[in-house]
């Protein structure tokens, strides 16, 4: 059953990454995006990680693509339809097999080249993708790179200000 | 054997929660405006049945047969769409409210709750970051002045008022240590979350009615600004959808705050599931009770009000809750 | 191993089919709707709805900058949310320490906000 769900996950997670290159409407494009998102999160539930799953949602499809589409709200979306650029039907082709290569790259690359191949995958403990175990990982071992995190976010709050602020001297 | 009943009884119980949901959507029209109608001294709707009982299934008919117009220059895909999305995400709240303790059915414990995941919290938020885009797409496509104006007031208002309502949700969170509904009643089984965190509840609410979009927060409904906002073009079946989605989200945000800080169908005496409808339906005698009570904002109170004194607020209680349990332990 | 419903997998089926009846009744209504309605066509009924005046200039009037600010600042504090869930979750377990982690990054960030007020970005004109 779960391969079943698995299989249908990729293939709309799929169908609709190349509908966001190929429709023409930019808030058509980002709404395939949403779909992409909330297939890709699907895919992380059936893997164990329900607590990355609703993340991917609550933070792509929720944040980042909100404020996408307020971008594309923020243009004029009629002159943006009449000039974009769309992908033929040989160049999706194209495209996708250069991307199937690449995955076999990286597949080999990541099986043969770090020892990838002899891993005990029964040492992983049960439910690791748990809301628990993340945070026992997070807050331990991690704590340093959680805490360069919050620097992160500072500094895209700074830049936030500053390009809106540009924005708005210009504009007056 | 087993193990299939036990999903036949899931998937049944699944379909009758959510046609419950729906009688109940039907159903707090009409005692919305029969309690309007009672605070404002005059009689509500009383011609369909008795006490105009058969309102509701009147109205939801007379949607049926009304004239469906797609305006010329929409965006025809995504306004199909949007009520769509405002809809589906509204009514998958309900899958994850505990109703009552389990009960025993031909011998086997049934849970009353649809289901019970370990992340119930973040599935609501999940959902309403989602449902979101209903407002947002049904004001985009509508190709309209004023539905752009409306959804992009709605959106701005929406992810202003989420940060604070996740900050107050954390220190329940906090308090009792997890993030699944059952678990957050389970931990409430000697002293409610109200006792524990007065503030949040009281502040919990003021972000519910934003994010429900009621009075004072109603931004999607400002008559007299921008005609009715990001619906003014939709008719029909899709505008009794964006209807029936915001008083679904009345009927699940009014359970989620029973189930956070009442202490969901806790209570002596009477039976857990008369417990949870009493204090859910408490819940939203209130937020009708507040809607003839209240004016409305304009947008830029509402702005700073949310940024400027909930953000700090419920930061603040968020810390001192913190502190208190590190000192207690 | 005999299957059963209180697996991690098994709790997510109610959700798949109160999902499945959402969009079953979303596409019923929408249906219905459209196949009982009239339709009577007309060129002034098409017209975006103005309170009865035609539309005056464009309808995609460039928004204010501020709606941009609102959703950048929502996605930051958003990103700070998500890393507290997993915090208050554990925090039992992890005490004065957690509490003294979650402070350092609570004020970096808040070095942030006041930034932001102070900046004017909050104004809402």
């Amino acid at each position: 059953m779960d391969v079943i769900i698995f299989f249908m996950a990729v293939v709309f997670a799929m169908g609709s990454a190349i509908a966001i290159i190929c429709v023409k409407n930019p808030i058509h494009s980002a709404l395939w995006m949403v779909s992409t998102l909330f297939c890709t999160a699907v895919i992380y539930l059936l893997l164990g990680f329900d607590f990355l799953a609703a993340i991917q949602v609550i933070v792509y499809a929720g944040a980042i693509m909100m404020l996408i589409v307020y971008v594309i709200m923020l243009t004029s979306i009629e002159e943006e339809i009449k000039k974009r650029y769309r992908l033929r039907l040989f160049q999706i082709v194209g495209i996708f097999f250069v991307i199937i290569f690449f995955i076999q790259a990286v597949k080999y690359g990541m099986v043969h080249l770090t020892g990838w191949e002899g891993f005990d995958w029964k040492s992983i403990p049960e439910r690791f993708g748990s809301v628990n175990y993340i945070a026992y990982k997070l807050f331990t071992k991690f704590v340093l790179p959680f805490e360069v995190v919050s620097i992160l976010l500072l500094a895209g709050i700074a830049g936030a200000v500053y390009l809106a602020k540009k924005e708005k001297n210009k504009g007056e | 054997m087993d193990f299939w009943i036990d999903v036949i009884i899931n998937v049944i119980f699944a379909i009758l929660s959510v046609l419950l949901l729906l009688l109940v959507v039907a159903y707090s029209t009409l005692l919305e405006r029969k309690l309007l109608g009672d605070f404002q001294l005059r009689i509500g709707p009383n011609r369909a049945g008795p006490f105009g009982i058969w309102q509701p299934i009147a109205d939801g008919l007379k949607a049926f047969f009304k004239e469906d117009v797609i305006p010329e220059k929409a965006d025809k895909i995504v306004f199909v769409l949007a009520p769509m999305v405002s809809f589906i995400t509204a009514v998958g709240i309900i899958a994850i409210i505990p109703f009552a303790d389990s009960i025993t059915i031909f011998g086997r414990h049934v849970k009353l709750i649809v289901s019970d995941i370990d992340i119930s919290i973040l599935y609501v938020f999940a959902l309403a970051a989602l449902g979101s885009y209903g407002c947002l797409l049904g004001g985009y496509s509508s190709y309209n002045k004023y539905s752009i104006f409306g959804a992009m007031r709605t959106s701005a208002l929406l992810i202003s008022y989420e940060i604070p309502f996740v900050l107050l949700i954390m220190s329940i969170v906090l308090v009792n240590g997890t993030l699944s509904f059952s678990g957050i009643v389970e931990a409430q089984s000697h002293l409610w979350n109200i006792v524990r965190e007065p503030v949040a509840f009281f502040l919990a609410i003021v972000c519910a009615l934003a994010e429900i979009n009621r009075t004072p927060f109603d931004m999607p409904e400002t008559e007299s600004e921008l005609a009715c906002g990001f619906n003014v073009e939709y008719s029909s079946m899709k505008f009794s959808m964006f209807f029936m989605a915001e008083y679904a989200h009345l009927f699940t945000i009014s359970a989620i705050l029973t189930t956070l800080f009442l202490g969901g169908w806790k209570g002596p005496l009477l039976p857990p599931i008369v417990w949870f409808l009493l204090k859910t339906f408490a819940f939203m005698f209130f937020f009708i009770w507040e809607r003839a009570t209240y004016p409305r904002f304009r947008i830029d109170q509402i702005m700073h009000f949310g940024w400027k004194v909930l953000l700090p607020l419920s930061l603040a209680n968020l810390l001192v809750t913190a502190i208190v349990m590190a000192i207690i332990g | 191993m005999t299957p059963s419903l209180n697996t991690y997998l098994g709790s997510y089926l109610g959700i798949v089919v109160v999902l499945i009846m959402g969009v079953l009744l979303a596409v019923i209504m929408i249906g219905a709707s459209h196949i009982l309605g009239p339709r009577r066509k007309n060129p002034l009924k098409d017209m975006p709805y103005e309170s009865g005046l035609p539309t005056v200039g464009a309808t995609w009037a460039p928004f204010d900058v501020k709606y941009y600010i609102v959703a950048l600042l929502f996605l930051l504090f958003d990103l700070e949310c998500v890393y507290m869930y997993p915090w208050a979750v554990y925090f039992k377990k992890l005490g004065v320490f957690g509490l003294i982690e979650m402070f350092i990054f609570i004020f970096i960030l808040l070095v942030g906000f006041v930034y932001v007020w102070k900046k004017g970005a909050l104004q809402w004109e």
